[in-house]
């Protein structure tokens, strides 16, 4: 099998950044991120890292993204300049939750007859080197999420081995295409693969789309959600999450239309025009977030929002764990 | 307090400034406003906490 | 701290079988031995799930505002930082101390279990601390304002140290002092999760949720940041109890409790000695809430 040694690893990164925009977990202060290679060079890469804080969604969704600038006259708008950003992207060491997540993403914005067209622009030109999981940590339950963590589908698949070189699989045409860019630092080798680590936390879905379906009312949600203090960070450590607002900034007589992340968590989120809310208190916004992630989606699309990646069930504040609210929506007894 | 603020965060105090001034009292605007212009003029162009607008 | 838990719940079905309250602010458990997380019981069958352990860090005062708009009395477990939470509320007109049943913790000082879930993830490389560091310089692990106390009452490491931090960034020249603060509000993902720990974070309506007219822009630049920062900061100024729960949640790791101790320092050089959440008298409220004729007025 083909290995690129871990020595090779940089030469290897350095070459993909000159055609493409590679992005790689690395390690921000203690924040660990897939960062844009050689963007800041106080960041230190964390291949060592099991997974990232931050999400790789930004690849294709950025937390802020300019979508156009316009300049007014009078009664007139012109649109100055349509900024989509097409281009090739490299994404190295995605893991098969957050694979999962991206498939996810471009159910929502490619698929049931809706094209989007910044989504797109980002996403076609996208080559996928993801890392095979094979030492899971305590808050993964990807596997009772569907996701396949030894064999995601990729355009390379990659694996650790016992001494970090990385034992190299090219899946696709693309991905032998970028294979050729860097075989010069790639040896030829027997290698033995790791043995994979049982991962630990369990969760069964089945049933659990149909069962909420029936528990919008249910009394439930006021128990559930009486920790959770409604901030956003569960919503933006997401890979999956993508709901977002669209925004403008102006300046006299121009201006720049921009999208940007927005929370199913915030008050904001759901205020209309005339000033009702009908998402006014915090269990109605927390009940939405699992519904839209267990069932909404599954409604919509056949899949659940929710890939088991365990971003939100380390870094929520007040200890909301989606495990936990699974488990009591399967404990609750409905009326016949 | 906001003044101090703003120093501690690293912005040129002559550029927030305060002054109480009554609606009755046209030369003390008149004086304030060239006052804060100068301090401004000496300090230079901003650069800090601004959005590039291009 | 065992038996802690055992009082707790025979306090907790004593208040709710007797009707003093309908709901019990505490912690439960959850599925990690760090995983202690705030929790309201309302349900006597249920209050055999509060606990109380090394790990109940959070600041509890700050879910008071859920009860703003009831009648009903609630009951709430209170470390000495709650305390101070507490009254906050009380002074910001959230909740009356009649409606409140207030049952002290003294509390030696607590884990963090973010800081326990990040270190065994394998997502980061920050390990955790035994005590968590805002817990280790606290002056008031023992509430002072309650209607029963559980633990014996804690030593106090008399510290002044608190103003170190801030005196170190006073030193630096003004364009490294901007440098160092953009560089820091740079990373903030606008969570807002500083807001919502926040007990002197009580508006009914948040500047940052109003859209007409629109005060900090919602993209996640440097200015964005900052100037929500600010705006957040000085929003409490005067109120902050410095409970450090803003720094905790944060996920980005940003040094919040720079800003609002020097707000703290201010407060208590221009308008002080003052320091807030320490007593419900009438002279105690904050300084930038009431107005006194020898109050500071450098440009009047």
């Amino acid at each position: 099998m083909k290995v690129l040694p871990l020595d090779k690893l940089r030469e290897a990164l350095n070459i993909m950044a000159n055609d493409a925009e590679v992005y790689v977990p690395m390690l921000r202060d203690d924040i660990s991120g897939y960062f844009q290679w050689a963007d800041n060079p106080a960041d230190e890469l964390a291949l060592d890292l099991l997974n990232t804080y931050l999400s790789p969604k930004n690849v294709v969704i950025p937390q802020t993204e300019p979508m156009y600038k316009f300049k007014t006259s009078k009664q007139d708008v012109e649109i100055t300049e349509v900024q989509v950003r097409e281009g090739a992207r490299i994404i190295f060491g995605i893991k098969a939750c957050d694979l999962k997540a991206l498939e996810n993403l471009d159910m929502a914005f490619l698929t049931m007859g809706f094209e989007d067209e910044y989504y797109k622009a980002r996403r076609q030109d996208l080559t996928i080197i993801a890392q095979a999981c094979y030492k899971p940590g305590p808050a993964c339950f990807c596997e009772g999420m569907g996701a396949d963590r030894i064999n995601p589908a990729a355009d390379v698949l990659i694996h650790e081995l016992e001494n970090q070189d990385y034992a190299w699989e090219a899946k696709t045409s693309r991905g032998e295409e970028l294979t050729a860019k860097i075989a010069a630092l790639m040896e030829e080798r027997d290698v033995t693969l790791p043995q994979a680590e049982p991962q630990s936390r369990k969760v069964d879905m089945t049933g659990v789309s149909e069962k909420l379906a029936e528990m919008f009312e249910h009394p439930v949600w006021d128990d559930l959600s009486s920790r959770c203090m409604n901030c956003g960070i569960c919503t933006y450590v997401c890979p999956s999450c993508y709901c977002f607002d669209i925004q403008v900034s102006n300046r006299g007589e121009a201006g720049n239309r921009f999208r940007c992340w927005d929370s199913c968590m915030y008050r904001e989120y759901t205020m209309m025009a005339g000033g009702h809310n009908p998402r006014d208190y915090k269990k109605e916004r927390y009940r939405n977030r699992f519904l839209h992630k267990l069932q909404f989606f599954n409604e919509r699309y056949g899949a659940n929002l929710c890939t088991g990646c365990g971003r939100c069930v380390i870094l929520c504040p007040n200890g909301v764990n989606i495990i936990e609210v699974i488990e009591k929506v399967k404990e609750v007894k409905l009326d016949a | 307090m906001m003044k101090s603020f703003l120093q501690y965060l690293g912005i040129e105090p002559e550029r927030y400034q305060m002054a109480w001034i009554s609606g009755s009292e046209g030369q003390k605007f008149a004086d304030v406003m060239t006052h804060v212009v100068d301090e401004v003029k000496k300090v230079g162009p901003n650069r800090k906490l601004r959005e590039e607008h291009e | 701290m065992n038996d802690f838990t055992n009082k707790a719940r025979e306090i907790a079905k004593r208040l709710l079988a007797d009707g003093t309250v309908s709901v019990v602010l505490g912690w439960e458990k959850g599925d990690e031995p760090y995983a202690s997380a705030p929790t309201a019981i309302t349900e006597l069958a249920e209050v055999d799930r509060l606990i109380i352990d090394e790990y109940c860090i959070h600041e509890i005062a700050a879910l008071l505002t859920d009860y703003r708009d009831g009648t009903d009395k609630v009951a709430i477990f209170a470390k000495g930082c709650d305390v101070r939470g507490i009254i906050r509320m009380i002074q910001d007109r959230v909740i009356p101390r009649e409606r409140l049943h207030i049952i002290g913790i003294n509390c030696p000082g607590m884990k963090d279990p973010n800081e326990y879930a990040r270190a065994a993830s394998g997502f980061g490389k920050a390990p955790a601390a035994e005590i968590a560091a805002k817990c280790q310089v606290c002056q008031n692990p023992n509430p002072f304002i309650y209607d029963e106390i559980i633990g014996d009452l804690q030593k106090v490491e008399p510290s002044n140290e608190r103003f170190a931090s801030v005196e170190e960034i006073e030193k630096m020249t003004p364009d490294e002092r901007y440098n160092f603060f953009a560089q820091e509000l740079s990373k903030c993902i606008r969570c807002y999760a500083c807001r919502n720990a926040c007990v002197a974070c009580n508006c009914r309506t948040c500047i940052f949720d109003e859209s007409k007219p629109q005060w900090v822009g919602r993209s996640t630049d440097t200015v964005n940041n900052m100037l929500y920062h600010i705006i957040r900061a000085t929003h409490v100024a005067g109120r902050c109890v410095e409970c450090g729960e803003c720094e905790r949640v944060c996920p980005v790791g940003i040094p919040l409790m720079l800003l609002n101790r020097k707000l703290v320092k201010d407060v208590d050089e221009l308008f002080g000695p003052y320091q807030a959440g320490l007593s419900l008298e009438d002279d105690a409220i904050p300084p930038l809430s009431r107005y006194r004729v020898d109050d500071p007025d450098e440009f009047m």
